[in-house]
């Protein structure tokens, strides 16, 4: 299957005066054409980090340590600003949680979606009105000639992502990072993005990769999931193998946190995210895993293959006993 | 739909908000009187001249200091002038170096202050610390200094307050400046890769403009009450024009015996920058497309 993005032992650090936090420690992990990779996890394990990085707008304090994020064979970490501008917004683009904060409160929507084609095609933002209103029906956006002249305070928050999505694929590129895109949403209005998501994805042939602290969605929407934990990946599975066989101990307790039954305790993983300027030794798991043995405090689990999946578990595989 | 229908309809769209802009500033009672008040202060700083009963400059003693009469409906002055003459004539000097040292202000002022708060770095450090210097002046003692350099006359008056006057507006611009820059949009709009000078005026200012408007209206009436500081210290407007703090000026020593000298071109000073204020009140509401739905709503 074609590659679109291709990432390998990613590691990035936020020098900190506190300490060095290792926000993404050792990632590898792809993204297929038109597929769409989940990535879950909690608050803290890195996912927001990656997505920065995939789409080049990390920032200090944030540095790469080592690693590749190859997009279409080009390492993207290592491309100047001026070589970045012409693939963001483009080939690569992004969908943030907060709708709202992204558009301009005092200008319409549709100058604002006109101004990206602007920004990439040149000419006045005039010539791209009709384009507009395209996007904004592919959106599906009620009444789209006359949105595109409504100021973002007079739309609610679902169709301000609609609008945020429109402008994401605008110029139909082959990478969609959808950064908590439905948070901030209610229930019903997210249900609805994410089925727009879909549509578009089978639509342009654009791969997404939906980050999400909410497994339940990811399971409904994914092709594949990958389930990161404190910087590092728990397992890579499809989602419809996660779902019925977990095997990273991380990604069982998050499925029966999510099981819930009537008068039936709800399934907490005990403990919290460990501080990542000083991790636990070995596995940065294993103080919360039920199943922990030795060696999982003092060595650092490798990714172990497991069928066609990928888990960092000492359950299966390295040697239990001495050097791995 | 065509292109060219949807952009008729953007176009419309355009119309209906300038018509909305009008209809809130008309629900502003306040600011919509004052803005006929404005609108009657620049028609006499234009037409002034031309309406006046007496020549404002013909003085004769034997009519000095006399009381509000029906031939002099504001009384005549410690030189025998006729006073709503003189005010008439007047109005170009006052309002015309108001208006214009504030937006020759306003322009430096917004023009630093953008690039101090946007461009940062070594921009922010040299402008600031200039500001600072400025501002640690006295307003009136800077403006001073600036009109003995500059020499007298209408044209270094404007440039003395212009220059007098923009550290605050500087000053002003750059702290919302910070504010907005760390808006998402801006943001986003750096990664279109938009120059920075476009971001700067497309997206900075117009979210900047309100307490800009605001202060700028304010400083409307404290350039008229500068300019008059300035011509009772003898560095304004030479006599005899009929600037009005300077009529204050020269009438001051009548203050007891024939108050009407000082109080009406006093009202007229009063009633300018009063109107300028509430106008520029209802200006800023009507620009910002936020607070014209909520006021149209409530």
């Amino acid at each position: 299957m074609e590659k679109v993005l291709e990432v390998k032992n990613l590691r990035i650090y936020y020098e900190l005066p506190q300490g060095i936090v290792r926000a993404v420690d050792g990632v590898d992990f792809e993204v297929h054409k038109g597929e769409i990779l989940g990535i879950a996890g909690e608050s803290g394990s890195g996912k927001s980090t990656l997505a920065l990085a995939v789409a080049g707008l990390l920032r200090p304090p944030a540095k790469v340590v080592s690693g590749e994020v190859l997009f279409m064979g080009t390492n993207i970490l290592s491309l100047t600003e001026e070589e970045l501008r012409s693939i963001r917004g483009k080939k690569i683009s992004m969908i943030f949680q907060d709708p709202s904060t992204y558009l301009n409160p005092v200008y319409t929507t549709g100058f604002q979606v006109a101004e990206v084609y602007e920004a990439h095609r040149g000419g006045s933002w005039r010539r791209y009105v009709g384009d507009v209103v395209k996007l904004f029906r592919m959106v599906k956006i009620a009444d789209p000639e006359r949105r595109v002249n409504a100021y973002p305070h007079q739309m609610s928050g679902g169709m301000k992502q609609r609008v945020l999505i429109s402008m994401a694929i605008a110029e139909k590129p082959e990478l969609i990072i959808a950064d908590e895109p439905t948070s901030a949403l209610d229930v019903t209005i997210q249900a609805e993005i994410v089925e727009l998501l879909n549509e578009i994805r089978k639509e342009t042939g654009s791969s997404i990769i939906f980050i999400t602290h909410d497994l339940a969605l990811l399971l409904e929407i994914a092709d594949r999931i990958m389930i990161m934990y404190a910087g590092k990946i728990a397992e890579i599975g499809r989602a419809e193998e996660i779902a019925k066989d977990p095997l990273h101990p991380y990604t069982k307790a998050l499925l029966s946190s999510l099981q819930y039954e009537r008068k039936k305790r709800l399934q907490a993983i005990p403990g919290s995210i460990p501080s990542l300027i000083s991790p636990p030794p070995g596995c940065r798991f294993h103080p919360r895993c039920p199943l922990a043995f030795d060696i999982c405090s003092k060595k650092d689990p490798q990714l172990y293959r497991v069928g066609g999946r990928v888990v960092s578990c000492f359950l299966y595989g390295g040697d239990h006993g001495g050097s791995a | 739909m065509e292109s060219g229908e949807i952009l008729r309809r953007v176009y419309e769209a355009r119309r209906r908000r300038l018509r909305e802009m009008w209809e809130t500033l008309k629900s502003n009672k306040a600011a919509y009187v004052s803005l006929y008040i404005v609108g009657f202060l620049i028609f006499i700083a234009i037409f002034g001249p031309l309406l006046t009963p007496y020549n404002p400059y013909d003085f004769d003693l034997s009519r000095a200091r006399q009381p509000p009469s029906p031939a002099h409906p504001f009384g005549t002055d410690e030189l025998g002038r006729d006073i709503l003459s003189r005010i008439l004539e007047g109005a170009r000097y006052t309002i015309g170096i108001s208006i214009a040292s504030v937006l020759l202000g306003v322009v430096i002022g917004v023009i630093l202050g953008l690039a101090s708060g946007y461009l940062g770095g070594l921009w922010d450090t040299v402008i600031q610390r200039v500001v600072d210097v400025m501002l640690a002046f006295p307003t009136v003692l800077l403006a001073i200094a600036l009109v003995a350099s500059l020499g007298q006359g209408v044209v270094s008056l404007i440039i003395a307050i212009a220059i007098s006057t923009f550290p605050v507006y500087a000053r002003l611009v750059r702290g919302v400046v910070l504010q907005v820059v760390n808006e998402d949009y801006i943001a986003a709009a750096r990664l279109l890769g938009k120059s920075k000078i476009y971001i700067m005026f497309r997206h900075v200012l117009p979210n900047s403009i309100s307490p800009i408007v605001v202060q700028a209206t304010y400083y409307m009436g404290l350039s008229i009450l500068l300019a008059s500081a300035l011509g009772f210290l003898g560095l304004g407007v030479p006599p005899p024009t009929p600037e009005w703090g300077a009529m204050i000026g020269s009438g001051r020593t009548y203050i007891f015996s024939a108050p009407h000298i000082v109080v009406f071109p006093g009202v007229f000073i009063m009633i300018s920058a009063l109107s300028f204020n509430l106008l520029g009140d209802g200006l800023r509401d009507a620009l910002d497309p936020k607070a014209r739905a909520l006021l149209r709503r409530g």
